[in-house]
């Protein structure tokens, strides 16, 4: 199993919102990383078959997946960042109307529609009307409708958009879960949703898959070292208009901050290990906080 | 609201008999229904000069309630040759010579019918083809029941097309609105079974809306009203239609008329729909084509294309008084198989045309 994305470009009038992006993607998670109008949601519906490229083309096992049509998705799953649903449906009712534009027969639907509503812990909202759902809710509702086929290629957008920490956790493990044997492709702009479930993380900016890699890989792309110092209060604003500040935290001391710096920024700062959060910061600068 | 007035329209019909007995007291209702037809019933039969004599001597006479249709229509069969309106008592003052010539006076009547309304020698050639189907002398059966019913059918069947109108805009827009589009197109059959089983319910909900609306005034008044009437030629009221047929059969017109502009209607929303990707522009569609189209038709100077607009299919009563015929190099055909076919084609066309547009819709 292959999916290709082969230069491939879509515009929007004068507006180039993915841009002469090539990947090779097989097994495996894949977390697409890149701030809010970084083209993630452009890219991940032309691999949806929902937009066709100005430019390029993505096949599937070497062939065009606008061709194939029905046959690739088939194989393919998939949860919108904007996951609508038809409220008035109970959940059971919403699954097996999914499943048979799925082209899934009833028995095998009705079967799998039991099995996932355990899996997402949603066993006993069954005859639960969809509008009732909470966002979590929702959300696995989401992936389980995505999942109803087994599908080869399974593409989340913003999968935890919206949700609280617990719920995000749940969901992450829930990815981790669904994830064996298929190519699954995750977009987000947060950077813990998949910094432990990815196998390769892809950074997209401006439309264009500026970096691709394992975590690893990711993290030591970063050109520059990690510092930890505590400074006075009164210095803070200083540090963070001459350094990509990570992260601060307020102590008895003084304020202690993350900087991603060649030199030690101060006498005293300690030089830590970089994360995958380091390296979304380092690449993504002042955008990333958008 | 609408469901309000089509699930008392039975009522309304059934309410809207009115007779009168012996002893001048007016009633109305079932029961009206049932003795005007009794009343009128003794007229049954073949309605020969001799008959007709009578009827018009029993009118003089003050018994007006059994007796006025056939003092109408003998006077519509008397009208001067180029009179287009009718002196509805000109029968009262004929003397009995006249009436004994009535039916001749009918077929010359008709021959002018034909020079009037056929512009070409071929007009000319069908209207008459058209006429010499009618048979005479009329055979007359009261037709209470189906004369209202023609009338509460055409009433009800335009209710019913914006109705489907209604229904059917959501089919398609509905994916929009929610934004399940994403998971609808994504999936398998997305573009093309799902999208096909879409047109095939937009088709079902106006068949069966259709059917369940026109099917239930017709059980309801049939059935407490009486079928009299049903083979008693439509030319006893409209002697100079083009449409030689019963009572029942004129129904089965306007009903498939309806029927028509439903599919019409369903196939005109579902592709504005399917286009717009919004519901509420595709309602109004269907009401404008059904319900403002006849206003423009009498305001604009377009006499003949107005005869042919989607509105006239729900106006199949009023299209049958007048014999509208068109012509297409050698062949001639009249106003209502034509809308029929005509609008039929397009109700499919316009459901193939909205399934392709949504099958093959981009998200934007």
């Amino acid at each position: 199993m292959e999916l290709s994305l082969n230069k491939l470009t879509r515009r929007y009038g004068e507006m180039v919102a993915v841009d002469d992006a090539s990947i090779v993607m097989e097994r495996g998670v894949y977390g697409l990383l890149g701030v809010n109008g970084a083209g993630k949601t452009t890219l991940m519906r032309m691999v949806t078959t929902l937009i066709r490229p100005s430019q390029g083309s993505i096949t599937y096992d070497g062939k065009d997946i606008f061709e194939l049509g029905g046959t690739y998705r088939r194989e393919l799953g998939y949860l919108p960042q904007d996951f609508g649903y038809y409220p008035d449906l109970s959940v059971q009712d919403y699954l097996m109307y999914i499943a048979a534009i799925k082209g899934l027969r009833e028995a095998f639907a009705k079967r799998r529609t039991g099995e996932l509503l355990e899996q997402i812990g949603m066993g006993r909202h069954a005859r639960t009307k969809m509008r009732k759902l909470s966002g979590g809710m929702l959300r696995r509702v989401g992936i389980a409708q995505a999942m109803m086929n087994d599908p080869k290629v399974l593409v989340l957008d913003e999968p935890t958009a919206g949700l609280d920490p617990s719920e995000r956790v749940r969901f992450r493990n829930l990815i981790g879960e669904l994830s064996e044997d298929r190519l699954v492709l995750l977009s987000t702009h947060i950077v813990s949703d998949i910094e432990f479930v990815a196998n390769r993380i892809v950074l997209m900016d401006h439309g264009r898959l500026t970096l691709t890699g394992t975590p690893e890989e990711v993290v030591s792309s970063i050109g520059t070292g990690v510092w930890d110092f505590v400074v006075p209060r009164g210095e803070v604003n200083r540090y963070l208009k001459r350094y990509l500040v990570v992260n601060m935290k307020s102590g008895a001391d003084g304020v202690e901050l993350r900087v991603l710096a060649e030199n030690p920024p101060m006498t005293g700062a300690r030089r830590v290990r970089a994360t995958l959060e380091d390296a979304f910061l380092f690449h993504f600068g002042e955008k990333a906080g958008e | 609201m609408r469901c309000w007035q089509l699930s008392c329209s039975p009522f309304f019909a059934i309410g809207s008999f009115d007779f009168v007995d012996s002893e001048g007291t007016p009633h109305t209702g079932v029961s009206a229904a049932r003795s005007l037809v009794e009343d009128k019933n003794q007229w049954r039969g073949e309605l020969t000069p001799e008959v007709i004599s009578q009827a018009i001597e029993r009118y003089r006479d003050g018994d007006w309630q059994s007796t006025y249709e056939i003092v109408f229509l003998a006077s519509k069969m008397l009208r001067d040759e180029d009179g287009d309106s009718y002196d509805y008592e000109v029968a009262l003052g004929a003397d009995p010579a006249r009436i004994g010539d009535i039916y001749d006076s009918y077929q010359t009547n008709l021959q002018a019918e034909c020079e009037k309304y056929g512009k070409t020698p071929e007009q000319v050639e069908y209207l008459m083809g058209k006429y010499e189907r009618i048979e005479t002398p009329f055979s007359y059966e009261a037709f209470d029941t189906w004369d209202t019913m023609l009338l509460y059918a055409t009433t009800v069947s335009i209710v019913l097309v914006v109705v489907i109108g209604f229904l059917t805009a959501g089919i398609f827009a509905e994916e929009f609105r929610y934004k399940s589009d994403a998971v609808f197109f994504s999936a398998r059959y997305g573009r093309t079974r799902a999208t096909r089983a879409k047109a095939c319910a937009g088709l079902i909900v106006a068949t069966a809306v259709y059917w369940i609306g026109i099917g239930l005034l017709s059980a309801v008044v049939f059935a407490a009203a009486g079928v009299s009437g049903a083979s008693t030629p439509y030319q006893i009221v409209y002697p100079y239609s083009i449409y030689p047929v019963t009572f029942s059969q004129m129904y089965g017109m306007v009903v498939l008329g309806g029927y028509v502009g439903s599919l019409l209607s369903a196939g005109v929303s579902m592709l504005v729909a399917s286009k717009t990707r919004s519901a509420s522009v595709a309602v109004c569609i269907p009401f404008l084509l059904f319900c403002v189209s006849p206003f423009l038709g009498r305001a604009l100077p377009f006499k003949t294309l107005f005869t042919l607009t989607p509105d006239q299919l729900n106006n199949v009563m009023n299209c049958s008084r007048i014999p509208y015929v068109y012509q297409v190099g050698g062949t001639v055909f009249s106003q209502i198989p034509f809308i029929f076919l005509l609008y039929a084609a397009i109700a499919l066309v316009l459901v193939v045309l909205a399934k392709r547009t949504f099958g093959k819709a981009m998200l934007r």
